[in-house]
């Protein structure tokens, strides 16, 4: 027993000492949780037979027009993704910067210059923009969830019409199937 | 004691997986989004009422009635009052086959010649393909954003619906003794006030 007992506790004492290092040594992220409590919504907009210009949804849920043959007859609504967890550290955010709206006969619709806002939204071009998520694109925010409780971003963006869209019908759009939602991505710094 | 050699490497490898899982990468999600697309509310053409013209004696009164279908008729008197001419309905046409329409208008106007005004007052309109008389109109203005009237245009009987409007305008005791019935009197002359329709999409 002497020697080979000797044998594991060194093995032993190796191995505890090997996970101690690694506990040290690997970075241990917060869990991030994110809800998403409201989606994107343009509402609904009057295309006259001609039309031709920009659908613009701001933070705060406003919708406005411009150029000629676009009404929006109501608001809409802002996205609103709401960081719950962690409760403490810095988060940098990043967002896709468009979308595609989609109808099964309908031209698709792309979402363009999407912006975000944290818990107070903006008019359409006051919120941050958005510049993708992948990990050549730009950190646009961060969030000190130290001094944030359960922050919501919020999300806006517009939608350039360049061309005529299928009409009279009602046509709703939407982002699942062949469309694109808008993408956040957390990473705890 | 091999094999406890071989637990305690299991355990040692398994705890260091365990602490390595602890690595977090980037959380992501992704938001859906909405647009509703409606064919625009157009008003196709419009069409001012036209009283046509009254010839008046020196002592004149009466309640002067033009019909959606443009008709004229008195419901009071005439005293002194002769339609001539050829008066025409007012007429709102509206390009809609998806919509359901709110429609509120105005219940009174003026008419005046910049000296004199005669009050239109009362407003009725109908949407019927026939238009009907003054007396038979379905529809009587209450104001803007009172009494809404909804016309569902998805409904293939009223696609494209058509208001015909009428009116009433009290001739109080000769008010018109000295227009040289030159000068027209309208809404836009003067104190003349227009009646204002409104038609709110739902």
């Amino acid at each position: 027993m002497k020697k080979s007992g000797l044998k594991n506790i060194a093995v032993l004492l190796f191995f505890v000492w090997t996970s101690v290092v690694l506990a040290v040594f690997t970075p241990v992220h917060a869990q991030v949780v994110i809800n998403t409590t409201a989606n994107m919504d343009f509402g609904r907009v009057d295309f006259a037979a001609a039309h031709n210009g920009r659908i613009q949804l701001g933070t705060d849920g406003n919708v406005q027009t411009t150029g000629f043959g676009l009404s929006a007859r109501n608001n809409g609504n802002a996205a609103v993704a709401q960081v719950t967890l962690p409760n403490s550290g810095i988060l940098e955010v990043k967002c896709g910067a468009t979308g595609v709206l989609v109808d099964p006969v309908g031209t698709d619709l792309t979402i363009s210059n999407i912006e975000i806002a944290v818990n107070t939204g903006v008019a359409f071009g006051s919120g941050i923009p958005c510049d993708g998520v992948l990990p050549a694109d730009s950190v646009v925010m961060t969030l000190d969830m130290d001094a944030l409780n359960d922050p919501n971003v919020l999300f806006g963006g517009e939608i350039v019409v360049v061309g005529p869209i299928t009409l009279p019908s009602d046509k709703t759009y939407v982002t699942s199937g062949t469309g694109s939602p808008i993408q956040l991505s957390i990473v705890v710094q | 004691m091999f094999r406890s050699s071989k637990l305690l490497l299991a355990a040692a490898v398994c705890g260091a997986i365990g602490f390595g899982a602890m690595q977090a990468n980037a959380t992501d999600v992704t938001i859906p989004a909405t647009m509703t697309a409606s064919g625009a509310v157009v008003i196709a053409g419009q069409t001012g009422l036209d009283f046509a013209s009254l010839d008046f004696a020196a002592v004149h009164s009466g309640v002067f009635e033009l019909g959606p279908d443009g008709n004229v008729g008195f419901s009071t008197g005439p005293v002194g009052l002769t339609p001539t001419g050829t008066p025409v309905a007012g007429q709102i046409q509206i390009t809609d086959t998806t919509n359901t329409l709110d429609i509120t208008c105005e219940a009174t106007g003026v008419i005046s010649d910049g000296v004199r005004d005669v009050n239109i007052t009362e407003v009725k309109w109908d949407a019927a393909a026939v238009a009907p008389t003054y007396a038979a109109a379905a529809n009587t203005c209450g104001g803007l954003g009172v009494g809404v009237i909804s016309i569902d245009t998805s409904i293939l009987a009223n696609n494209n619906p058509v208001l015909n409007i009428g009116a009433q305008l009290t001739m109080a005791a000769n008010i018109l003794n000295g227009s040289s019935g030159s000068t027209a009197f309208d809404t836009a002359t003067g104190n003349g006030d227009p009646i204002v329709f409104r038609i709110v999409v739902q």
